[in-house]
């Protein structure tokens, strides 16, 4: 996937802080320690949970489903189908073995005849893919039918290879297995007999599992339990192939892992049955509170809960402030103005503190300088409100002081701009020069000069900034009356991550604006 | 440089539709706009390609095949079509016969520069990047994003909160819950004209 373009702004889930022992608390968040990428989130990605008050994110939340659907014909199949008919759809959907498009069903003969009665065209017919034109009669698979297509094929597969039959056979030795450990630990539930099963298959070959699961290798590996044999003949055979085969002719790795069978050659690549997508619900992990809810039906966009973070947190955008410079190609040792804006999604005013060290963390640090870090953000009133403020007087709605500089650029202290819910603060970014050793090694990589590095490129510059908001909220007592004009503190504190733009190398003649 | 010209680039229609006087519209009383779409330049909108079914031929067994309309194109609210973006009604032989079928994009709907798109229907809040192929009877549900360059092949069907890269277009992500106000396009709209 492409890497998102400069400026992105990320959050960092405090979920990785709880792991943290040696860090303290108030020491500088490091974007570039192994760690963060496991913790850093775009905002839209987040969730939020109103009563621990903290962010939510992929990891600290619990999944539960809520349906199953296929994503080709968009059905929905019922949990028990899942569970007796496995995890892909059972109709007429397939991807190509090939490229993995979709398949369609086609009459074999380009002008095929059509039933009299019917109009449709008369078989035999060919799930043909729309994009590589891979077509599964040139590999000897023709339906009858037009329809259900996926039973078709499993008479077939079960005509000409024993790979289902090794599947039944595992399945029924695990679950005469799974019934067996059922009555040994008399589980009271499914769920501690599949963690029982997890946590013993988890600890094979280890010596002291006591469950009948991974009791002991020799016992498990006979036939009973369906162990796909090694057969010398056929491995043969398959060398044989190989020899005459060309390059092209065999699977590649992409291809024959999408195969239970895992074929050599591209011959025995064999039509992918849809993998059904499901819709989940989801809870915090530290008080179950429910999150998110979606509408059980399979192509609704509705929700019947959604806590996002974007709804509580404020939202920061970064922006050039002269379009003077490139986002790929920061000049060393010259200072670049970007304008902050925070804008605050809460029905309250804000008061923002930015905190960020004067130098990035990393290899190559640029000196940073927010030059007004602290300031207000008035309050994401009604769109009502904004209408009559609007026709009052648009200018006059600013209640803040704004102080440009006389030249266009910022003045320490004082705010760049300010609207109904958002302020504008500039920050200064001064990168250094990258030395020798960078460069000859971004080339040798193969990567051109204005090109950014896969993973963690030191070029990149990475602002943590501090952002810790505080707000005062109306008192609600038990009974749901606002309690006069007690009001209740209320404080957001997280870190995020600017990167602003990649270093590049300093220009020999100065950039004309355009 | 082109001179400047006088007259505004857009001509604003009574439902506040933004419409490019540089780009080409064929067939306009087939087309049906919503309100509040941006059309810019070098758009090409093919409305003239709609199914015409000849009165004199008695059709026998009709049942599968589609209504009769008058509309072959149908955008709905606050679609943005930008530059040299195509949208053409799908196609396919039914008896030896070519007919059109209709195209239909809901409300919301990005089409990036120089995509073309012939899908049958596209649902609401799709961002469509630039350079795509969406091919012929495509269905795009609601809430999905298309990277640039992707080339969606003809009759597939992509589901809901989906992220769709690569040539061919697979599913490479599922979007975030707040999917739907990423992908609003009002504040675009009124940024131009
Ligand atoms: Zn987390
Ligand atoms: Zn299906
Ligand atoms: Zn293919
Ligand atoms: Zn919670």
């Amino acid at each position: 996937m492409p890497l998102s373009p400069f400026p992105r702004i990320f959050i960092s889930c405090p979920c990785v802080e709880a792991r943290d022992t040696e860090e303290e608390e108030g020491k500088t968040f490091n974007p570039r320690s192994e760690r963060a990428t496991f913790s850093l989130f775009p905002l839209d990605h987040l969730l939020y949970c109103d009563d621990c008050g903290q962010v939510r994110c992929p990891r600290c939340v619990n999944e539960e489903i809520v349906c199953y659907f296929c994503p080709s014909c968009l059905f929905e199949v019922p949990t028990a189908t899942v569970k007796t008919e496995g995890n892909r759809c059972n109709r007429n959907c397939f991807q190509c073995p090939e490229c993995f498009a979709t398949l369609s069903v086609t009459a074999v003969d380009p002008f095929p005849k059509t039933d009299e009665k019917t109009g449709l065209p008369m078989g035999p017919f060919t799930l043909l893919c729309n994009y590589c034109q891979w077509s599964s009669a040139k590999h000897g698979i023709e339906f009858e039918k037009p329809t259900s297509i996926s039973t078709q094929l499993h008479k077939m597969k079960t005509a000409n290879s024993d790979l289902s039959s090794q599947f039944a056979k595992a399945r029924t030795f695990y679950t005469q297995k799974g019934k067996q450990q059922d009555e040994l630990s008399n589980a009271p539930s499914n769920l501690s007999r599949m963690m029982a099963m997890y946590s013993t298959l988890g600890s094979l070959g280890g010596s002291k599992s006591k469950g009948s699961f991974g009791k002991s290798k020799t016992e498990e590996n006979d036939e009973a339990n369906g162990v796909i044999e090694v057969n010398e003949a056929d491995e043969l055979e398959v060398i044989n192939r190989m020899r005459n085969a060309n390059f092209e002719d065999t699977a590649t790795l992409e291809q024959r892992y999408e195969q239970p069978h895992k074929p050599r050659f591209k011959d025995d690549l064999l039509p992918i049955a849809a993998l059904l997508r499901t819709k989940r619900s989801k809870r915090c992990r530290a008080c179950r509170h429910i999150l998110v809810k979606p509408d059980a039906k399979v192509s609704s966009i509705r929700f019947r809960i959604k806590l996002a973070a974007i709804n509580y947190i404020p939202q920061l955008n970064l922006s050039r402030l002269t379009p003077t410079f490139e986002y790929l190609n920061l000049q060393p040792l010259q200072n670049h103005q970007y304008l902050l804006t925070v804008t605050n999604p809460l029905f309250d005013p804000i008061s923002v503190t930015l905190a960020t060290p004067n130098k990035t963390p990393g290899k190559y640090g640029s000196n940073v300088t927010i030059l007004c870090p602290q300031f207000d953000v008035g309050a994401n009133t009604d769109v009502w409100d904004e209408a009559l403020q609007d026709a009052a007087s648009a200018p006059g709605a600013k209640s803040a002081a704004v102080k440009k500089g006389k030249d266009g650029t910022g003045t320490a202290g004082s705010i760049w701009d300010s609207g109904r819910n958002w302020t504008a603060v500039v920050v200064e970014v001064v990168p250094p020069s990258l030395d020798k050793e960078y460069w000859s090694r971004h080339e040798a990589l193969g990567y051109q000069e204005g090109e950014e590095e896969e993973g963690d490129d030191d070029a990149v510059v990475q602002i943590p900034v501090f952002v810790r908001v505080v707000y005062e909220t109306e008192l609600v007592r038990e009974d749901g009356a606002v309690a006069g004009d007690k009001k209740e503190k209320n404080e957001h504190a997280y870190w995020y991550v600017l990167s602003v733009g990649r270093i590049g190398k300093t220009k020999t003649h100065p950039t004309v604006a355009p | 440089m082109p001179p400047k010209p006088v007259k505004s680039e857009y001509i604003e229609t009574d439902t506040g539709n933004k419409v490019s006087r540089k780009s080409i519209i064929l067939g306009t009383q087939y087309i049906i706009l919503g309100g509040k779409t941006v059309i810019q330049s070098d758009v090409c909108i093919r409305g003239d390609l709609r199914r015409t079914i000849p009165p004199s031929t008695p059709r026998q067994g009709g049942s599968s095949a589609p209504p009769t309309t008058n509309v072959s194109v149908a955008i709905g609210r606050y679609c943005f079509l930008a530059r040299s973006s195509v949208l053409r009604p799908p196609w396919k032989l039914q008896r030896g016969v070519l007919s059109y079928y209709p195209i239909k994009l809901g409300d919301h709907v990005f089409v990036g520069e120089g995509s073309v798109v012939e899908a049958a229907m596209v649902g609401s809040y799709v961002r469509i990047g630039k350079g795509c192929v969406i091919g012929k009877f495509v269905i795009i549900k609601d809430c999905v994003k298309i990277e640039e360059g992707t080339v969606v092949p003809p009759n597939t069907v992509i589901p809901p909160f989906s992220y769709v890269a690569g040539r061919p277009g697979r599913v490479v992500e599922e979007l975030p819950e707040t999917a739907q106000e990423g992908l609003e396009l009002k504040n675009i709209y009124r940024m131009i004209g």
